[in-house]
């Protein structure tokens, strides 16, 4: 049986019809064109987008709100009123044509209309004899022979002959092929979202061999980038975050689950397996640790926490977000939409919707976490992630290394060093606070006023309960190797406190910390690094030192801290002199101390993954009347497809229902005619764009159809073949001639094909958020390319968090040295709160699954690029690169910076431009040197004291200003 | 032009009735962004121009403010009869214990010729009667506050729609092109308790494009992220490096030709234009002190309540089409008698102040004021019946807002709760029904404000909605 698609009769007739399908391309977004009296309609293409739109919401597939039990949207009821012989015909003609509002269809009150041009179709279809089609994307893909193209040398595989087929039809030629410098540009970014080195371009320049592209593409998809490239993508599919979500939106621990992904498109595995893996891999025979971290993909949704609310009610929300995330990523169906009522589109009712969520609603969950960090809901998983444990088995060998060197050399016992942090004086930087109980500052007295121990003054307060005095943001303290903190406390004989407490702020916020006296203040888990009982309280009306050990609280050497709290309940409590005490050691034995601290953290947090499991007895599923959790129905439904997609069989002989395996199976199996077709769809949505279907998300009735259908179908059909290898279908895509081809736009383009629906042209778009961050952090030499682990949290605005985390959430704590320049796909992801330039730069906050981004062009992303201190450093380190790379003048100078962040050599009037705004820049900074320094500043990396500081930040200018440009910011 | 050519081939009114066609397209991104700023609308001949929503996030008590319950004088201490829990939800901070029906310690008196019963609370509120219109039969869905104000801010208690100040931008776009057309403040409650977190996704776009949503301007640090030149980059400098970025880009567009170059170098400018406007409208130092008489001192205070009630009128008389602020700390489970005469301390005097000023200057009739949370509080005390430290859990069956100018009619108390204020009992007005109203009052037909998205239009109010007639002008 051929495909639908193939009958489209734009391809019965080339040579007369190729205009008409330009014009249909244009007209499918905007309006539907008359009907011309020759014509052949064909029903996908002309007809069904009129009656999904106008029709189907009542008389389409949902049964409740379907009226005069007319059903438009399957082939028995539209022959109840379309057969050619009888009445129904007269009268469908005689409804939707009428005068009087109240005979007229659809009636005026629904706010739908037909146009001229709709109902000339409707009737012209209809005299040819309304042929009736299923909805393509529900036929199974049919592989098509690529069109002959004849003399034209612009076809190098099969993609490029149904683009140019295509192309020609509509009198368009493709585009030439763009020059070399942009395509290695081009696909460099594709492929691992960084920019090349001017050694990669350069390499490409002078490889004249014809197989100078593939070699490019080939050492691109197999560079450890491409994992992270793709993995960009997934998540967003997958609405992976590093928080749960909802009111307190605490830290979770899913990063495994990211890395496993990375590590999947680096291995290249199948994307068949890919699948079934993410959607039942615990339920695969023997499953390894790795296929049960997999299915942490339908773990990803939000969770709630907050106090009042209804176990249930959320784990229905759960369950549903399954499934929408499930349809979406898989079959690019929205059976969200059928969680209340029947579908109003698609031929997917309220059963069908609640037998493929019984699929899902075995879970043994909760649906709630508690109010701590890292906390999971279950079922989870302790599992050292593929790549920690090659992280641990390299750590063995280094320790292994370390001992044999430390037992070469003689160790001598050296005196211990005491640093004193806080005397008289916070450290600087430091931001002070006090809260509950007691003045809301952190207040020193005097002698007039306290006893005091060291210096002029002391810290104090008189609490009511629980009060705190401390800072935050301080200039980072280091805490090196059997290190004790150590503190002066005089706690007042007539006014004592029932507990005091010591809280650090260091690797993991404020959760280090130590006490005294009566367990009553609940923060952190107790007898943790987090809360770690000290004893009794010291004796009253005297100066005592206290000291904690550092790496008893989660100070690892190495570590370092930024902030300091004392904290009370109840009392009268002066603090003094406080800070470090550490005995040096030999640098080999530091080494091996640090070495194996931080094995023992790698170890001890092993993280806690959450995973997939099943409920046995089974969860029995109700349909949910109006999808409320609190008002299931009678009807119970067994796990199973929709209808219109088929049946799914039990996984094992064993078990009486279908359950996920089994889904997972059908999904990568030849009677699903989605899951191909909506995966390929996505790669082409990488590598040009926008996708064959513009609507990655809907396949459905109310989806776009593809621009080129038998393209998609012959891709579908390849991709399973080739055994559902994303790489050689990348290959494929990326070594067309389609892909190569200039993104220059011209007139005719315009006219002809201003969305590039045709592909008569190169796309061509803003670079996504990551890729922006990830360049400007590449090109400026500061890019950290480790890959995996825990998230980071670069720079951010102060106070971002403040808004939205309450109680003893942790408030935003930046981190430093090398976590400020991971690659973005790193960066924390909270969702309340999203990393602010990234979002604005148009990554989603990872709430829902999302499958296309939006790509706005608004003042604040001008904003960022031009003032996040990110992409300042970025600007002012490039900046120090080309003063200490490049010997030479300002010319030779500002050729490298062009080089290096464009991938190409200026023109003169580009030259010009530059080396005039250099000087202009220069001039500035000489006449207010005080500038240039300030701008040093911006940043945590130091500034190269061997350069002079106002060429540096001249230079900067020039660098912020290209890393601005159209030209770097775009894929061209 | 070139870019001419696009923008007229894709009307404001195709892009309405029929954008399918991926909003990810990047030079459709941008003729929307360009047709918001040119204010060009399908919509919008209301007499309402704008909307400031004062949104009192944690919800505050009807029993305490507006809705007068005189009978619980004598009901004090009894135990609610069962029957009014049949099929209901309760949290579950609540759902175990007795609920023993809780009288209000404060008095309530009728004000202005509307005689408007408002409570010792809100004085300033009260001397300002006859220009408000209180609604008492407000219902929502939710029960949470997270899902609530979802609710209230997008019509559906899951994340991910867009919010109604996203909707107002997207169907009637911006009157100034040096401000975005939803700005947020957000202010602390001094009840001081841990209060409910504020997302930005509150005030996001959801499947909108994302020009749309609200931009939070804050107190402290830079009013709009990222809006102040790094240290060292003096304003002068900053025009250097943009005219160099800007030809750069004409040269990139010279040889390209892509319309969208040219809109990122307007896009620069704009931002450039912000570093200005925005500082400028945030410095309330030259207002005079009859005008910080109306509002209160704490005006003077960035970050306060009083403060942005004063910024959303500057920002109004700017043309930003919806004004939202935040005030934070309602949620009074306990110590009710403690916290809520600070929290309406906060609000009482810069609200009825914002009235009042948007009258003198003649602004009232073409600007809706909004207040209200996002749902009730419960008749019976959440723990003890100490009249010293009572308080109330959620409810959302019934609350009180209320509305002001925008063609609204003044003067009005609409709707009644039974003696419990536990049902809306006459004439109930839903989230839906307020946001019909609200569109109605800016001239759009909530019912046609669509977008399709995932194969469905999606709108404000869903499926469901109507216009409340009776609180028009």
């Amino acid at each position: 049986m051929n495909s639908p698609l193939r009958n489209l009769p734009l391809r019965k007739s080339p040579d007369r019809s190729w205009h008409r399908v330009t014009l249909f391309l244009l007209a499918t977004c905007s309006v539907i064109r008359p009907a011309q009296a020759a014509e052949e309609l064909s029903f996908n293409r002309d007809i069904r987008p009129i009656l999904s739109e106008k029709c189907f919401h009542c008389h389409g597939p949902d049964s409740v709100s379907r009226e005069a039990d007319l059903r438009l949207d399957t082939e028995t009821g539209l022959r109840s009123v379309t057969t050619a012989d009888g009445t129904n015909v007269a009268e469908l003609l005689r409804r939707i044509t009428h005068q009087d509002p109240d005979q007229v269809m659809p009636p005026p009150d629904s706010g739908w209309e037909l146009t001229a041009a709709e109902m000339e179709r409707l009737q012209l279809w209809i005299r040819q004899g309304a042929a009736w089609q299923q909805h393509w994307a529900f036929l199974p893909p049919v592989r098509p022979t690529p069109p002959e193209i004849s003399g034209v040398v612009h076809v190098r595989n099969p993609v490029d002959q149904f683009i140019v087929a295509r192309l020609a039809a509509a009198g368009l030629k493709p585009a030439a092929p763009a020059d070399r410098t942009t395509l290695i540009r081009r696909v460099t970014f594709d492929l691992t979202g960084l920019p090349p080195t001017p050694a990669d371009v350069d390499a490409f320049l002078q490889d004249d061999s014809p197989q100078a592209w593939e070699r490019v593409v080939d050492r691109l998809l197999a560079s450890p980038q491409y994992g992270e490239r793709m993995a960009t993508i997934w998540l967003d599919a997958a609405r992976y975050a590093d928080s749960h979500g909802y009111s307190l939106d605490r830290r979770r621990v899913m990063w495994p689950w990211r890395d496993w992904v990375i590590s999947a498109f680096n291995q290249n595995l199948p994307f068949d397996q890919f699948t079934v893996e993410q959607i039942a891999g615990d339920l695969l025979p023997d499953a390894t640790i790795a296929q049960q971290v997999a299915t942490g993909f339908n773990r990803n949704h939000p969770i709630q926490s907050e106090g009042g609310v209804i176990d249930e009610e959320y784990r229905v929300e759960t369950v549903v977000d399954r499934v929408e995330t499930t349809a979406a990523v898989f079959l690019g169906l929205t059976l969200g939409c059928a969680r209340c009522h029947d579908h109003k589109y698609d031929p997917v009712s309220q059963k069908d919707f609640y037998q493929f969520y019984a699929l899902f609603n075995n879970v043994p969950e909760t649906a709630h976490v508690g109010n701590r960090d890292n906390d999971a809901d279950k079922p989870m998983l302790q599992a050292a992630s593929v790549l920690q444990q090659t992280q641990i088995s390299h750590l063995q060998e280094l320790i292994t290394a370390a001992e044999a060197a430390l037992q070469q050399q003689q160790t001598v016992q050296l005196p211990p060093v005491e640093t004193v942090w806080i005397d008289d004086e916070l450290p600087a930087g430091a931001n002070a606070f006090g809260n509950g109980g007691g003045p809301q500052e952190f207040r020193f007295v005097g002698s007039d006023a306290a006893p005091v121990l060291s210096g002029k003054r002391v810290s104090q307060r008189a609490s009511d309960g629980r009060g705190q005095h401390g800072f935050e943001g301080a200039q980072p303290l280091t805490i090196p190797a059997g290190t004790k903190l150590f503190t002066w406390v005089y706690l007042d004989s007539d006014n004592p406190p029932q507990e005091i407490m010591l809280q650090f702020n260091g690797p993991n916020g404020w959760e280090h910390r130590a006490w005294w006296g009566k367990n009553l203040i609940e923060w952190g888990t107790d007898g943790s690094s987090s809360r770690l009982p000290m004893g009794p309280l010291p004796d009253t009306g005297k100066w005592v030192r206290l000291e904690v050990d550092a790496a008893a609280v989660g100070l690892t050497p190495g570590s370092q801290i930024t902030g300091w709290a004392f904290t009370q309940y109840d009392g009268l409590v002066r603090w003094d002199k406080s800070g470090i005490v550490s005995t040096p050691v030999s640098p080999a034995a530091a080494r091996l101390h640090e070495l194996r601290a931080e094995l023992q953290t790698l170890q001890q947090d092993l993280p806690t993954v959450m995973v997939m499991a099943e409920l046995s007895p089974r969860r029995p599923t109700h349909i949910l009347t109006r999808g409320q959790y609190d008002q299931p129905s009678s009807v119970e439904v067994q796990p199973q497809l929709p209808e219109v997609l088929g049946v799914l069989t039990p996984s094992h002989p064993d078990r009486q229902h279908a359950d996920r395996l089994s889904l997972a199976q059908w999904l990568v199996s030849e009677q699903n005619p989605l899951t191909a077709r909506v995966t390929v769809n996505r790669l082409w949505q990488m590598c040009f764009g926008a996708g064959l279907v513009s609507t990655p998300e809907d396949f459905g009735s109310q989806g776009t159809l593809p621009t080129h259908p038998e393209l998609l179908d012959w891709l579908a059909t390849e991709f399973v073949r080739s055994g559902w290898d994303t790489r050689a279908m990348l290959r494929l895509l990326l070594t067309s001639a389609t892909y190569r081809q200039s993104s220059e736009i011209t007139q005719e383009h315009l006219a002809v094909d201003p969305r590039n629906q045709l592909l008569s042209r190169s796309a061509r778009f803003r670079l996504p958020a990551e890729m922006l961050r990830d360049n400007a952090l590449s090109v400026s030499d500061l890019l950290e390319s480790r890959i995996g682990g825990p998230s980071v949290l670069p720079y951010q605005p102060p106070g971002l968090w403040d808004d939205v985390v309450y109680g003893n959430v942790p408030r935003f704590q930046q981190d430093h040295g090398w976590k400020l320049y991971r690659r973005s796909l790193y960066t924390y992801w909270k969702r309340s709160v999203p990393p602010p330039n990234l979002q604005i730069l148009d990554a989603p906050s990872r709430e829902a699954c999302v499958l296309q981004r939006s790509r706005t062009n608004t003042p604040l992303t001008s904003l960022v690029l031009m003032n996040d201190p990110t992409f300042v450093e970025a600007a002012r380190c490039l900046a120090e690169r080309a003063l200490r790379e490049v010997t030479g003048d300002d010319e030779q100078r500002v050729r490298w910076l062009f080089r290096v962040t464009t991938s190409r050599v200026p023109n003169d009037r580009e030259l010009q431009l530059l080396l005039a705004a250099v000087q202009h820049s220069r001039e500035r900074y000489l006449a207010d040197p005080q500038a240039a320094e300030q701008l040093m500043t911006v940043g945590e990396s130091a500034w190269d004291q061997q350069l002079e500081c106002t060429e540096i930040a001249a230079f900067s200018s020039i660098c912020s200003a290209l890393l601005n440009t159209d030209e770097v910011i775009s894929r061209n | 032009m070139i870019s001419n050519e696009l923008q007229t081939a894709i009307t404001r009114r195709a892009l309405l009735s029929q954008s399918g066609c991926g909003i990810g397209a990047t030079a459709l991104s941008t003729l929307l962004s360009d047709n918001r700023v040119q204010g060009a609308t399908m919509f919008g001949t209301g007499p309402a121009k704008r909307v400031i929503y004062l949104f009192q996030s944690g919800a505050p008590s009807q029993f305490e403010l507006f809705d007068h319950k005189p009978k619980l004088e004598e009901l004090h201490g009894t135990e609610l009869p069962a029957e009014f829990f049949e099929g209901q939800r309760q949290t579950g901070m609540t759902a175990a214990q007795k609920k023993q029906v809780c009288r209000s310690i404060y008095q309530f008196r009728n004000h202005g010729d509307s005689a408007a019963e408002i409570s010792e609370n809100l004085p300033h509120l009260a001397s300002v009667a006859d220009d408000l219109c209180i609604i008492r039969s407000m219902q929502t869905q939710a029960i949470n506050h997270d899902p609530a104000i979802t609710f209230f801010q997008t019509g559906f208690q899951q994340a991910g729609r867009p919010s109604m100040g996203a909707w107002i931008s997207y169907g009637l776009g911006s009157e100034n092109s040096d401000l975005p057309a939803y700005v947020v403040m957000i202010s602390e409650g001094s009840a001081k308790r841990d209060s409910q977190a504020l997302y930005d996704r509150l005030w996001g776009n959801g499947f909108l494009p994302s020009a749309h949503q609200g931009v939070k301007f804050r107190a402290s640090g830079d009013p709009v992220l990222y809006l102040s030149n790094p240290a060292g980059v003096s304003s002068a400098q900053r025009r250097d490096i943009l005219d160099l970025s800007n030809a750069l880009n004409q040269q990139h567009y010279d040889r390209l030709g892509d319309p969208e170059t040219l809109a990122r170098i307007r896009q620069a400018e704009l931002a450039f234009r912000m570093q200005t406007s925005v500082p400028d409208l945030m410095d309330t130092s030259g207002e005079p002190q009859h005008v910080f008489d109306l509002y209160g001192e704490n005006a003077r205070i960035p970050g306060t309540y009083a403060a942005n009630c004063l910024l959303a009128r500057r920002l109004a008389e700017q043309g930003v089409r919806f004004i939202q602020l935040y005030h934070r700390g309602w949620d009074q489970h306990g110590d009710l008698p403690r916290d809520l005469p600070l929290q309406c301390g906060d609000i009482d005097q810069p609200s009825a102040g914002l009235i009042t000023d948007l009258k003198q200057r003649g602004m009232l009739e073409e600007t809706l004021v909004i207040w209200g949370g996002e749902f009730g509080r419960t008749v019976y005390a959440q723990g003890g019946l100490n009249m010293e430290r009572y308080g109330r859990d959620h409810h959302p069956r019934c609350f009180s807002m209320w509305m002001a100018g925008g063609g609204i009619r003044n003067g009005m108390t609409w709707g009644q709760t039974d003696d419990f204020s536990f049902n809306v009992v006459e004439n109930p007005v839903h989230v839906y029904d307020l946001h019909a109203t609200m569109l109605h009052c800016l001239g759009v037909d909530h019912e046609r404000l669509t977008f399709k998205f995932q194969g469905r239009h999606y709108r404000l109010t869903d499926v469901h909605g109507r216009v409340i007639e009776e609180l028009l002008a």
